[in-house]
């Protein structure tokens, strides 16, 4: 048995590196920097032919690796269509492509999220196109990524879609460079932020390291041409979830809510510096049917209690934050 | 250089850059006289009638000279001077947006006329072309019954084989390629400006415009996809203008089959909407965007693609016209006594003026001497004619080289193997192979049936709104164009494309 990591040292595709590795399975880690936090590390790039990688490489690779699991991609959700375009879709179509090519290959897991329903309405188990529209192009891409592994009827795949992922992270800490801890600078700073309902509504996150043994099991587990949903199933609400990054610096987040005079709040919270994209994210999100969780294996790992808080811990420790606070 | 022959026109003394533009994109090479008549002329009186419309005052449109086209040695030209001094005198458009829409990005010329234009004169073509805009689809819609008039028409005097019946609806589908030709210039002319204000307000209002561009400027409707169904199968011959090449009626003669060698097609034809399912990504941009900025650019953005949408249809139009003359002009010649391919040397209004008829034999053996020699020039995609009163004799051309801008129209990145029009590929994942990606210099509708079946495009020719380029929206396949490595890839190398950026990259 050998898994490959596409996106082996990213924030998730580490966790998920180091899955393997305790679990005594050789492992593969492909990315553009080439380093393994544990393992082999290959360099390589998923908009490239071939992944980037040699020929007699790839066909080295190919004819051993047995399990594959694709966690790259960026979270920046102010990205443009090309990052929807070239590198969740056409970089995904790359590494199905790849899969593939491997004879001995038992399954292909696709780190997707639960923001590929984009403002879907209505309850939601695992269904895809709705009909949806879509915050970003972070979406869209990864909608257009899950659609291209859902439409594969030659791999053996498994998709499984989890929220923001947060935690402090082993081998790579997270940043609020991108995604949902972009909003953190905004709001130590002591700025209000309009959210619907004061912020009482589910966002779905998980821990990374507990994500990267969830998404290990989707690799082993017998079966195929399923999506998996997994979150934290203590389903914090985007307000608690603030509330418990911000606790770090002993901040408690300005959540207000505006109603009627939201667009106008909106566009002056927009003026102090709020990141754009984020403010899309002010109303309630897709509505996921809690069962989800019930349909996954029941001994799957839970997040474990204060990753939130220690996600903001590890944020305080960082450059990027600090100065902002 | 020789005096000039009477086949070719004469050069415009004051604007005197030519290119050939879209014409060496989807065209033949060389036109025989009888297709320059055709084509060439309806697209001057169009060029015309749209520049009268919208600029009232613009007596340099006028006159006895062409003014923007040109047919020297047998190629034709686009007047580049003349269509870039539209720009000048339209509110939004500059010479750079003419040459990128369809001249490959070429160098504009300099400003020749030394006509001023103020601020004031360039609003008051707003609302002209505001009407333009708005009288768009009825045009189409009466221009679409006219053609399928004059194809019943032609039918049935062929059939009859009455030469007065065939000669009336011969001179009715003049009327018709005239309106068509107008309604194609139009909207081509339309498009200039349209895009220049869409971009500004873009780039205003919506962060990335750039890579939005092409991904909203798709026709909602895909014109070439459907035509077989608009026009009543591939088994009529009223459809068979889809697989003849574009701009040339007398493709079954020699020398001009050399020159309009169309592609003929290796896979069936696959057409009405049969293509890979494509998201209707304008829809996701729309959605993505709220209020002012979504409302200001979604109208501006429908606007432009149903314009892009009525420019394929009433170039589908003109050729459906030309696709009329091309079964009719032997019958036609016939009756005017010229034998063989002898009408392909004749002017339309020659051909059909009985007043000339005695005399046909001995222009057919002139017109044939001319050709000959024409041919045998060597015609560069630029031209700059000097005043004859400066060079003193004849007017004198000089090609002026230029080095290609790639430029990708149809967004998407792709990996693949190169396939070449001899080695048309047989789905876009052949077994073993991968994606196939297509090289070709251009391309006209024959290529269409392929679309479904190939990854991505790169031609050596083409510009933003290229026929090809308009045929790879359609059906989504990222696409370059102008790409100098068209000339050197070989079928069975691998290659990177990227239809948002331009770069091809080898692999293998």
């Amino acid at each position: 048995m050998r898994a490959l990591v596409v996106g082996g040292t990213g924030f998730v595709g580490s966790a998920v590196v180091r899955a393997f590795a305790e679990r005594g399975i050789d492992v593969v880690s492909l990315s553009r920097s080439g380093g393994a936090f544990a393992g082999e590390g290959v360099r390589a790039d998923v908009r490239a032919h071939d992944l980037g990688l040699e020929r007699a490489d790839a066909e080295a690779l190919s004819s051993s690796v047995t399990h594959v699991v694709s966690c790259f991609g960026s979270v920046d959700w102010g990205a443009g269509p090309r990052l929807a375009s070239e590198l969740h879709h056409a970089g995904t179509r790359a590494v199905l492509r790849f899969a593939e090519s491997c004879p001995g290959i038992q399954r292909v897991v696709h780190l997707s999220s639960v923001l590929v329903l984009g403002r879907a309405c209505g309850r939601i188990t695992d269904e895809l196109e709705l009909g949806q529209a879509f915050r970003n192009w972070y979406e869209y891409g990864k909608y257009l990524a899950e659609r291209e592994v859902r439409g594969n009827d030659r791999l053996p795949w498994r998709t499984v879609r989890v929220g923001p992922v947060l935690g402090p992270g082993r081998d790579v800490p997270p940043t609020a460079s991108d995604g949902m801890l972009a909003v953190v600078p905004f709001l130590l700073r002591g700025y209000p932020i309009h959210l619907a309902d004061h912020g009482r509504f589910p966002c779905y996150p998980c821990d990374a390291a507990t994500a990267g043994e969830v998404l290990v099991r989707a690799a082993l587990e017998p079966g195929a041409s399923e999506t998996w949903t997994w979150f934290d199933d203590a389903e914090p609400t985007l307000a608690e979830v603030l509330t418990g990054l911000c606790g770090a610096w002993g901040v408690v987040p300005r959540i207000v809510d505006l109603a009627v005079l939201a667009p106008f709040g909106r566009a002056a919270i927009e003026r102090l510096g709020a990141p754009r994209e984020l403010l899309d994210y002010a109303d309630p999100w897709a509505d996921i049917a809690t069962q989800v969780l019930k349909m996954l294996p029941g001994d799957l790992p839970r997040c474990p209690p204060g990753y939130v808080e220690a996600t903001g811990e590890a944020l305080r420790r960082s450059a990027l934050t600090r100065g902002a606070a | 250089m020789t005096a000039r022959r009477s086949i070719d026109t004469a050069p415009h003394p004051d604007l005197r850059w030519y290119s050939t533009g879209n014409f060496a994109e989807v065209a033949p090479a060389r036109w025989s006289v009888m297709s320059w008549s055709l084509v060439g002329d309806p697209a001057e009186r169009g060029l015309r009638a749209f520049t009268a419309r919208l600029m009232p005052n613009a007596r340099w449109a006028t006159g006895t000279h062409y003014v923007f086209v040109g047919y020297f040695a047998c190629r034709p030209y686009h007047n580049l001077s003349a269509l870039c001094q539209i720009a000048h005198e339209l509110p939004g458009p500059d010479d750079e947006d003419v040459t990128r829409a369809y001249f490959e990005g070429v160098p504009p010329p300099d400003r020749e006329l030394g006509r001023h234009c103020s601020a004031v004169q360039r609003l008051l073509a707003v609302p002209r072309m505001a009407r333009e805009f708005h009288r768009l689809r009825g045009r189409l819609a009466a221009l679409e019954a006219d053609v399928a008039i004059c194809e019943e028409d032609f039918t049935t005097a062929l059939q009859s084989g009455w030469g007065l019946a065939l000669g009336r609806a011969a001179e009715r589908a003049l009327r018709v390629v005239d309106e068509a030709s107008d309604l194609h210039y139009s909207t081509s002319g339309s498009l200039v400006p349209a895009g220049a204000v869409q971009r500004k307000v873009g780039e205003r209002l919506l962060p990335r415009w750039g890579e939005l561009e092409p991904l909203v400027n798709r026709p909602r409707e895909l014109p070439w996809s459907r035509l077989f169904d608009a026009v009543g199968g591939p088994e009529l011959e009223e459809s068979r203008f889809l697989a003849a090449p574009f701009y040339e009626a007398a493709d079954a003669f020699e020398p001009w089959t050399t020159y309009s060698r169309a592609f003929q097609p290796h896979a069936p034809h696959e057409l009405g909407g049969r293509g890979p399912k494509q998201e209707e990504v304008a829809d996701v941009v729309w959605q993505m965007y709220r209020g002012v900025r979504r409302v200001g650019i979604e109208q501006l953005s429908r606007a432009v693609g149903d314009t892009m949408q009525a420019r394929e249809e009433s170039k589908a139009l003109m050729m459906r016209c030309l696709h009329l003359f091309r079964r009719a002009l032997p019958a036609l010649a016939g009756e005017a006594g010229v034998d063989g391919d002898g009408w392909a040397y004749l002017r339309i209004r020659e051909l059909l003026s009985p007043v000339r008829r005695p005399q046909l034999e001995q222009l057919v053996a002139a017109r044939r001497r001319e050709v000959d020699e024409a041919l045998t020039e060597d015609m560069p995609d630029e031209l700059f004619a000097p005043r004859p009163a400066d060079a003193g004799g004849p007017p004198r051309r000089r090609a002026v080289r230029q080095e290609r801008t790639p430029s990708g129209v149809s967004p998407g990145v792709v990996a693949g193997m190169v396939a070449t029009l001899d080695t048309a590929p047989a789905g876009s994942e052949r077994n073993g192979d991968g994606p196939v990606i297509l090289v070709c210099e251009s391309a006209d509708a024959g290529i269409q049936s392929l679309l479904p079946h190939v990854a991505g495009l790169i031609t050596l020719r083409g510009s933003m709104l290229s026929h090809i380029a308009t045929l790879a929206r359609e059906f989504g396949v990222p696409t370059v164009v102008n790409h100098p490595l068209a000339e050197t890839l070989r079928a069975g190398q691998h290659v990177v494309l990227n239809g948002s950026t331009g770069e091809v990259e080898v692999i293998a």
